[in-house]
Parts: C-alpha cells; sequence; structure tokens
C-alpha cells in the first residue's frame, strides 16, 4: 500500500466513524496536539470528534535526510474521540484492519506510555501500539490540556505515518518508501528536508529568533487579553516552533530551557482560558440533547 | 454451606510493574472489609493479566457471624426510684433496644472525669446478616480502593482507574452479585483473549475460573506464565544453538504484558555483535523488550527472543518485523558506539563543567576533582608502598563521570561507567583505570556486586563520600523517606566496600578530607557562605555512616551489641574493626556466661554512677586489701593483654581478656564494702573500679548491654 492511501484509508475509516475531516493548520508546529481541533476543541463540554493529517516539524530531529527513521519533518495522523467512547480500542483494532493489518497475523500490543507535553500544560494516560515490535501509534487518554482538567476526557489516537507505511510496504529508510506510482518519499520531500536541516541546525539566525520569540510572545500576551482566542494562539505555536529552532542551533542553556518552556506553557494556559471563556459565551453550542441539559442544570444549580 | 467467590475487574491493558500492587491491595482491602464485616472465609487465591484483576475466596459463610454486644444505659442511681422501680429513663432504654426489665443487669464504668460508677446495662443479640446482602457494597467499593501511582478518567466516568474499566464479575456459588463501578455494572461474564476470543463468556462456578479462561487464551495466573515465558525463551533459545541470558527484572515486566505468551525468535545482522555485549542486551531489552541469546561462553549471538501475547498465523512474519525494528535500534547504538570515539575519553570529560552536580557545589567537573583528590589520599593511606596507586586512582577518578555526557550513555543512562570504562580500553589507556572507571558506580543495589578491583573500589568510596559530604555541607540531608540524592545506599556502598575488602582508614579522618575538598572546592566557586561549619558537617557524616552501619549490622547482631561498640564509635579506627568488635561481642552474648558478666561489670558502673573519680586520681596501693590487690594486678595484666590484643586486631582474644576479669570484680565485691566509710578507701576502691570500667568501655560500652 502507497504513502497516499495509506492515508486515504484512513480518513475514510475515520469518516465513516463520525468523525470530522479537518485539513492540516496552516502553521508549523512539533505535533499534532498543537492544532487547535485538538488543542482548543479537547477543552470543555462540548463532544468532537475529528481527524486529520498533520505536517510535523521537529528542527533538532533533522538529519539531513540521511537516518533512516529519523527526519525533521514528518507526518502524523490524529483521531480525537471525545468523549472516549467505550469501545475506542475496538474502533482502533478496526482501523488497522482497514489498513490490511490483520491481528492474528500480527503480534499487536498494547505498552505503557504516559503522554505529557510541558509546552502545552498537557498529560495523559495510554500506549505505544507496538506491531511486532514497531511502534506504530500513540494512543492517550487526555487528562489535562492547557492547564485544564478535561472532562468529559478525549482519546487521542496518533499514527506515524511514515512508521506504519515502513512497516507496511517492509522497507528500513523513510526515503524507501513508495509515496504513489514511482514516486518515492524521497522524491517528494528529501531536497526539503535537507535544506531545512541546514536551517534548523546551521544557519537559523539566533539573534533574530531570539528577538521574534520576545515579539510573538507579546502579541500572544496581547491578542489574548483581548479575547482573541484563535490570533493569540497562533503566535503561541510561533512561540512554541521558534523555541524549538533556537533549542535545535543548541542556543538554549539546560537552565534556560526550563525559563523557555515556563513561559511557551503561560502562553498555552492563557489561550485555553481564553477559548474555554469564549466558548462559555457562546453557550456551548455544540453541546446537544441530554448533555447539554445535565450542564446548564448543574451551571444553574452553582448559581453560575 | 460456605461458598467459594469470584471478584474479577476487566479493563484496558494495565501499566505492567503495577499489576502486582494493585492485586496485592485488592485482597488486602477485601480481607480487612470481610473482617469488619465479620464474614468467615478460607483462603484467596488471586488472578491478574494485563486486562484483569481477579480474586477467589474459599468457603465463605453464608451469613455474617452473629454479634452479641452490651449496651449501657442510664447510671444505677438514675434507673431506679426509691421503691427500686425502674425509672423512665430506664424504661426508655429498654424500649430502645426492644427488651424487658429481665434482660437489665448492672456493669461498672469509669467516667470522663471521676470515679467509676454503677450503670444498667443490657446485651443485644444481633443476627448476622446473608453474605449475598453484603456482597454487593463490599464488591463494589473494592475497585475505587486501589491507590494508583497514577490514576486517569475516561470518557464523562466521574471515576477513575489505572485504565478504563469494562467489565466486572462478581459470583458467590452460582449466583451473581449485582454491583457497580464506573458506570459498569457487574454480570458473570468475562471476556477471553483480544484477538483469539473477544467475546464474553459465562462463568459457572469460582471453581472453574481458570479452566474457562485458559480456553479463551487467557492464563490468569501470573506464577504460571512466568514459568511459561521462561521455558518457551529457553527453548527458542536452544533452537537456534544457544542459551537464553535470563533476566528476571524482565521477566517480571514480561509476564503482565501478555495474556498468552508465545516465544518468538529472530536473528539480527553479525556486524552488530562489533558493540560491546552491554550495549546489546541494554538496547534489546530496554527499547523492545526482548532477551538476549548467547553462547556457551556467554558470549552475545545476534539472536533475540521476543514473547508475542498472540499465536500468530507464521512467527516468521513476527519475527521479521521484530528483526527490522531491532536493526534500526541497533544502528542508533552503533552511531552512539561510532561518534563517541571520535572524541577521548578525556575530550569528553570536558563537558563536564556544563553539567551542574548540585547548585552551590559545581559542576561534575568540580566533583571529579573532589574525589581524585580524596581517592588518591585514600590510595596513599591504605596502600603507602604503591605510589602509583594514587595516581592512578587520581586519573581514575578524573575520567570516572566523562562518558555521561557522551551519545550512547544519554540514550542508555543505564550503561554509565560501563561504557567509560570500554572506552578507555579501547583507547588503549591503563587498563585498571579502564576497570575502575567500569566499576566505579558498584554497587548499585543494596545486594548488588562489588567492585572487583582495589582501584575501582577506592573510586567508589571516593564518589560516595563526596556525595555524602557535599550534599551535608550544604544541608540536604536525606529526611524520612526523602533521600533525593540516595546518600543512604551510598553510605552502605562505602560501608560495604571497605568491610569487605578490610580497608582500614579512618572513617573520621576521610570525612574531615572530604569535607575540606568541598570546602575548597566551593571557596574555589564563590559559594563557601552556603556550607555548614566543616567540623560539624564532618561529624554529622560520620554520624550518618556509622547509623547505617548499625542497621545493617542489626540485621545480623542483636542491637545492644552493636550499640554497645558504636557508642565509642568516634573513637574507633575503621569500619573493619567496628564490625570486628560487634562479632566478638555478639559471639559471647549468645552464651549462657554472658549475663552474668553483664550484671558484674553493669554493677560497677552503677556504684560509679555518673561521676568516678577524676582520672588524675590513681589507685593507691598501698590502701588495697587482698581481694583488691588480686583485682588490681589482674587489671593491670587484663589492660597490658587488650592493648596488645587490640594492637594485633584480635578482638576475640581481648574481649577474653577483660571476660577474665569478672571473678576477681565479683571476688572483690564479695569482699570487701565498697562504700567504706573511710573517704580515702572509698575513693582509692572507686578508682580501681573506675579502672576496670574503663578498660571495658574501650571495647564497648556496658552500659548499653
Amino acid at each position: 500500500m502507497n504513502l497516499q492511501e495509506l492515508i486515504l484509508r484512513l480518513q475514510s475509516y475515520w469518516a465513516e466513524q463520525g468523525c470530522v475531516l479537518q485539513q492540516p493548520y496552516d502553521l508549523e508546529k512539533g505535533a499534532g496536539t498543537f492544532n487547535p481541533a485538538t488543542f482548543f476543541r479537547v477543552l470543555g463540554p462540548e463532544p468532537w470528534s475529528v481527524a486529520f493529517v498533520e505536517p510535523c516539524r521537529r528542527p533538532s530531529d533533522a538529519r539531513y535526510g540521511e537516518n533512516p527513521n529519523r527526519w525533521g519533518a514528518y507526518y502524523q495522523f490524529q483521531v480525537i474521540l471525545k468523549p472516549s467512547p467505550a469501545n475506542v480500542l475496538d474502533l482502533y483494532w478496526g482501523s488497522l484492519k482497514a489498513l490490511g493489518i490483520d491481528p492474528l497475523e500480527h503480534d499487536l500490543r498494547l505498552v505503557e506510555d504516559n503522554w505529557e507535553a510541558p509546552t502545552q500544560g498537557a498529560w495523559g494516560l495510554g500506549w505505544e501500539v507496538w506491531a511486532d515490535g514497531m511502534e506504530i501509534t500513540q494512543f492517550t487518554y487526555f487528562q489535562q490540556m492547557g492547564g485544564f482538567e478535561l472532562n468529559p476526557v478525549a482519546s487521542e489516537i496518533t499514527y506515524g505515518i511514515e512508521r506504519i507505511a515502513m512497516y507496511m510496504q517492509n522497507v528500513d529508510r523513510i526515503h524507501d518508501l513508495n509515496w504513489v506510482g514511482e514516486l518515492s518519499y524521497a522524491d517528494v520531500h528529501l531536497q526539503a528536508e535537507v535544506e531545512q536541516s541546514v536551517y534548523s541546525l546551521e544557519e537559523a539566525d539566533v539573534a533574530m529568533l531570539q528577538g521574534l520569540f520576545e515579539t510573538y510572545e507579546r502579541e500572544a500576551t496581547r491578542l489574548l487579553d483581548l479575547k482573541l482566542a484563535y490570533p493569540g494562539y497562533d503566535y503561541v505555536l510561533k512561540c512554541s516552533h521558534v523555541f524549538n529552532l533556537l533549542d535545535a542551533r543548541g542556543a538554549i542553556s539546560v537552565t534556560e530551557r526550563q525559563a523557555f518552556i515556563n513561559r511557551v506553557r503561560t502562553l498555552s494556559r492563557k489561550a485555553a482560558a481564553c477559548y474555554l471563556a469564549k466558548r462559555e459565551e457562546l453557550g456551548f453550542p455544540l453541546l446537544k440533547g441530554e448533555a447539554r441539559e445535565t450542564l446548564l442544570a448543574d451551571a444553574s444549580r452553582s448559581g453560575g | 454451606m460456605a461458598k467459594d467467590l469470584l471478584f474479577e475487574l476487566g479493563c484496558e491493558d494495565l501499566p505492567p510493574l503495577q499489576i502486582q500492587g494493585a492485586l496485592d491491595e485488592l485482597v488486602g482491602v477485601f480481607t480487612k472489609q470481610a473482617e469488619g464485616l465479620r464474614l468467615k472465609h478460607g483462603p484467596i487465591q488471586s488472578f491478574a493479566t494485563p486486562r484483569r484483576l481477579a480474586f477467589r475466596v474459599s468457603a465463605v459463610a453464608e451469613a455474617q457471624e452473629d454479634l452479641e454486644e452490651t449496651k449501657v444505659g442510664p447510671p444505677v442511681a438514675a434507673a431506679y426510684d426509691k421503691d427500686g422501680n425502674p425509672t423512665n429513663a430506664a424504661l426508655g432504654f429498654l424500649r430502645g433496644l426492644n427488651l424487658g426489665a429481665q434482660d437489665l443487669f448492672e456493669v461498672t464504668q469509669e467516667k470522663k472525669k471521676g470515679k467509676p460508677a454503677q450503670y444498667i446495662a443490657a446485651k443485644v443479640l444481633e443476627t448476622g446478616r446473608p453474605t449475598v446482602e453484603l456482597l454487593p457494597e463490599l464488591l463494589g467499593s473494592l475497585p475505587g480502593a486501589l491507590h494508583w501511582p497514577k490514576a486517569m478518567r475516561w470518557g464523562r466516568c466521574p471515576q477513575a482507574f489505572a485504565r478504563p474499566v469494562h467489565w466486572l464479575v462478581g459470583r458467590f456459588g452460582t449466583e451473581t452479585i449485582d454491583f457497580e463501578f464506573a458506570g459498569i455494572r457487574s454480570d458473570n461474564k468475562t471476556y477471553g483473549h483480544r484477538f483469539h476470543d473477544n467475546h464474553a463468556v459465562a462463568l459457572e462456578s469460582p471453581s472453574g475460573y481458570e479452566a474457562a479462561l485458559l480456553k479463551l487464551h487467557v492464563n490468569v495466573l501470573p506464577h504460571e506464565r512466568s514459568e511459561a515465558i521462561l521455558r518457551l525463551a529457553r527453548e527458542a533459545a536452544e533452537e537456534v544453538g544457544g542459551h537464553l541470558l535470563e533476566d528476571p527484572v524482565l521477566l517480571d515486566e514480561i509476564v503482565h504484558l501478555v495474556e498468552w505468551p508465545v516465544a518468538v525468535c529472530g536473528t539480527f545482522d553479525e556486524e552488530f555483535l562489533k558493540l560491546p555485549p552491554q550495549v546489546l542486551v541494554t538496547s534489546m531489552r530496554k527499547h523492545q523488550r526482548y532477551f538476549s541469546v548467547v553462547d556457551a561462553s556467554g558470549a552475545p549471538m545476534p539472536h533475540f527472543v521476543t514473547i508475542a501475547n498472540t499465536i500468530p498465523r507464521s512467527k516468521e512474519v513476527v519475527a521479521r518485523g521484530n528483526r527490522r525494528v531491532l536493526r534500526a535500534r541497533l544502528k542508533d547504538a552503533e552511531f552512539f558506539f561510532r561518534e563517541d570515539q571520535k572524541r577521548s575519553l578525556q575530550e569528553w570529560g570536558e563537558g563536564l563543567d556544563r553539567v551542574t552536580y548540585v547548585e552551590g557545589l559545581g559542576s561534575l567537573a568540580d566533583k571529579s576533582q573532589r574525589i581524585a583528590a580524596v581517592a588518591s589520599w585514600l590510595a596513599e593511606k591504605l596502600y603507602p608502598h604503591s605510589p602509583n596507586l594514587a595516581a592512578q586512582a587520581r586519573a581514575a577518578s578524573l575520567l570516572a563521570k566523562a562518558d555521561l555526557v557522551t551519545g550512547m550513555v544519554g540514550e542508555f543512562p543505564e550503561l554509565q561507567g560501563y561504557m567509560g570504562g570500554r572506552y578507555l580500553l579501547a583507547e588503549g589507556a591503563d587498563p585498571a583505570v579502564a576497570a575502575a572507571v567500569g566499576e566505579h558506580y558498584a554497587p548499585k543495589g543494596a545486594q548488588d556486586e562489588l567492585p572487583q578491583t582495589v582501584l575501582g573500589a577506592l573510586v567508589s568510596i571516593a564518589d560516595r563520600v563526596d556525595s555524602i559530604a557535599s550534599l551535608f555541607a550544604l544541608g540536604r540531608m536525606p529526611s524520612g523517606a526523602a533521600d533525593p540524592f540516595a546518600l543512604r545506599r551510598a553510605a552502605l556502598g562505602v560501608i560495604r566496600i571497605a568491610l569487605e575488602r578490610d580497608l582500614r582508614f579512618s572513617l573520621k579522618e576521610l570525612f574531615d578530607v572530604a569535607v575540606a575538598e568541598v570546602v575548597a572546592s566551593a571557596t574555589q566557586l564563590g559559594t563557601a557562605s552556603k556550607l555548614g561549619e566543616p567540623a560539624e558537617v564532618s561529624a554529622k557524616a560520620l554520624d550518618f555512616v556509622l547509623t547505617r552501619l548499625r542497621h545493617l549490622a542489626a540485621t545480623e547482631h542483636k542491637l545492644d551489641v552493636v550499640d554497645a561498640v558504636l557508642a565509642i564509635g568516634s573513637k574507633l579506627e575503621d569500619l573493619p574493626a567496628i564490625q570486628q568488635r560487634i562479632e566478638a561481642l555478639s559471639g559471647i552474648r549468645a552464651t549462657a556466661e554472658f549475663e552474668p558478666i553483664a550484671v558484674t561489670f553493669k554493677r560497677v558502673a552503677n556504684i560509679l554512677g555518673e561521676t568516678p573519680p577524676a582520672a588524675s586520681i590513681k589507685v593507691n596501693v598501698e590502701l588495697l586489701g587482698d581481694a583488691e590487690t588480686v583485682l588490681f594486678e589482674r587489671t593491670a595484666a587484663a589492660r597490658s593483654l587488650l592493648s596488645e590484643e587490640l594492637g594485633r586486631r584480635g578482638f576475640a582474644a581481648a574481649l577474653a581478656a577483660l571476660v577474665s576479669l569478672r571473678p576477681p570484680v565479683d571476688q572483690f565485691f564479695e569482699d570487701v564494702l565498697v562504700n567504706d566509710p573511710d573517704e580515702r578507701v572509698r575513693v582509692n576502691r572507686h578508682c580501681l573500679l573506675r579502672d576496670v570500667l574503663e578498660l571495658f568501655n574501650s571495647f564497648a560500652d556496658v552500659r548499653r548491654l
């Protein structure tokens, strides 16, 4: 199965399960959890089911396209189900079957792995999913996001597209993955990977980036103070990416590192609080039926 | 008729290392609650897999035990009127209990303040309720009673558990017990293996539990799974002509990763055998939970054994997938191994000045310098005739921490020390220095191996002593359960090494040196003001190590013996000497002789009390009578024998010399009145006894016995 067919099958499988198919968010980010379709939507009482491909950038993983498994840019396929349904694991096994991975042909295992994203003020419990020893998915029940306890809890399924494709196509290097037809992953992405590696590891202008971090941080704060959740959050994402670039350039010492993380986390929390307040103001429009009645009744009882 | 009870909780895959603890707690909570409910039952057997916690209680009584209780009413004075008829208070008491006046008797009870008084009382019999009525609440309370290191919520469920709960089973004989947790209603249905038998199956009776699940590809007995894994893995290793490298810690984790173990053996490219054996083993174990395969000589073979949780259609497919993953892992390890060796370990060590050891005492480079100073001091002190040893100790200390900044140790922290040793050997460095770097973290735990070489032992002690001196100087000693720098373990390591190698250094002197190094280090760093007063720090550190010795010794010897020796501890020379004194004293502690000896010498101590005559007052021979002269002479003889024996570390013989003083002391007490009316005579006798006591106390403090 080529790489784009793999994505198409995941999309159609999760669309059949009732997920909104969103598209990647148009800003640099290190993981799908930064997409507002995840970061914002898992907050608050409103139900939400979404699936999307997310291109991710991890400047410190850049290796000029020379490492067989590690590239600075790669894809995640993320599925958020909120509230997490009781059969979420069965749905997940179903998605593997849709990809042609038969659980009786392979050794599929859930291996404890707890997730934490300090810059997002987030953590959850779950597993790595192993197929014959290869980690192909990260499965997490989010417990906190942006510093807020989640209720209801959302489940997050993140497929490593390249990992699964390597596994299914029996290849040993990301390079050699078949994208479609005669085209390999390298044909599609290698030049960008090499150039971005040079940028991330050698050329990124540290002084400029440090300046940008300050600027973006101020702008994020200003916008969030204006109760503009989405634009404010965009600047949080920019801060996060600039921090990642500085880190890849080795421009952040161990002690500074924690300080940077704290600054981004503070912004994330502010963005989460801003989004939640806005949704509440809007009356949590996606909340329907019994859940809505219960919430409104609770709110009126607590005088809120 | 008593019946068996079965409880099962089915859930998503639990963290493997938490399962055994949860299971024990589950059974513990049940037992405690059953006791509180007066529910008699037989033995409990527990079961667990990654997806279930269960237990079966045999022969649970069908009803609670009856309970007879005495209820106490108003004081007798208020219970009867002057004609002896029950008052309203008494009648009210009886009405409340549904009893008549004929059931009353009197009891004496203490009032809160004041004297005991008479009250009326009556016995009430509470008939035990049927067990089936109690079980729903009892079983329903169990899941929520477990303490997980990290619990989670899921969906809209307000309750938390380690992972989402899917089914509950409560079965009392052939009856289903109805209870609820996390929105799940109990039933008599369990579920089989996730992929082989993912369907509900009704459990008929508690006794058929294991058999029913075996049919569903689930072995619910952890010890059976453990045995099966070991057997299957050994067979798999033997099939490729090798032996399994056994790994009990890994085994304990894998047991709770699978419900139905299947061993799959795979191979990796022989080129990876160039990697150091521990790198191969660690990479496979840590990242992939694989067992390693070794040949008859213990050398790694290019095979691994993984334990699958499914019976695959073809083991070849599973092996192939695992092989590819392992290849990528080993490629990474090979990369680190190659990159690390592009620099010498010495060059890597230059990076240590950027790694903080502890706020206020600089970097790991600073710590290395201190270790070097302490280790070379120890080498000179203990081996004055091997001048080269001090230089080697210094060299090994300065390189000991260098591998912490290498890529390989960054990836596998558990290879610290080992990698440094390997890299040094590969560089062609002094093999003794390489070995010392390699083993200076030993012993890791209380039962783990000690350093094999003298040099390794010296660096290990110096490293630990510096850690204790540094953290004590900064006032960060362990308190209660909090010991973030593992200083207790460090102290225990020092003791074990010193005892095993019979290293005769003065612990006090060693800490004085180590604290002086810490002060010098801090002065250079400009942080000296953060440190405690050196003499006090050294004394506290010494005391800390002696306390660990006390705990260690108390596992084999009576505590009074240990304390008697340690009471004079600060005067003692070295750790082996302390240990041998304890052993000598412990030797007679176990004999029938001991009591009379202790009585005699304690009597001496008691007569002298808190104020024995000053040392400047000597025994006046002219004033001595016969029994006193015997004692005086025997004491002098014992003193010289004692000093001679102690001088050549003959602790048992030294103690024997002391014990030989008992008859003359007893004779002395029989023949003379110590507290003679003549003050000169009295003081002289006290002086004689003081000398006896001091002699004994130079071995161990008799008052502690």
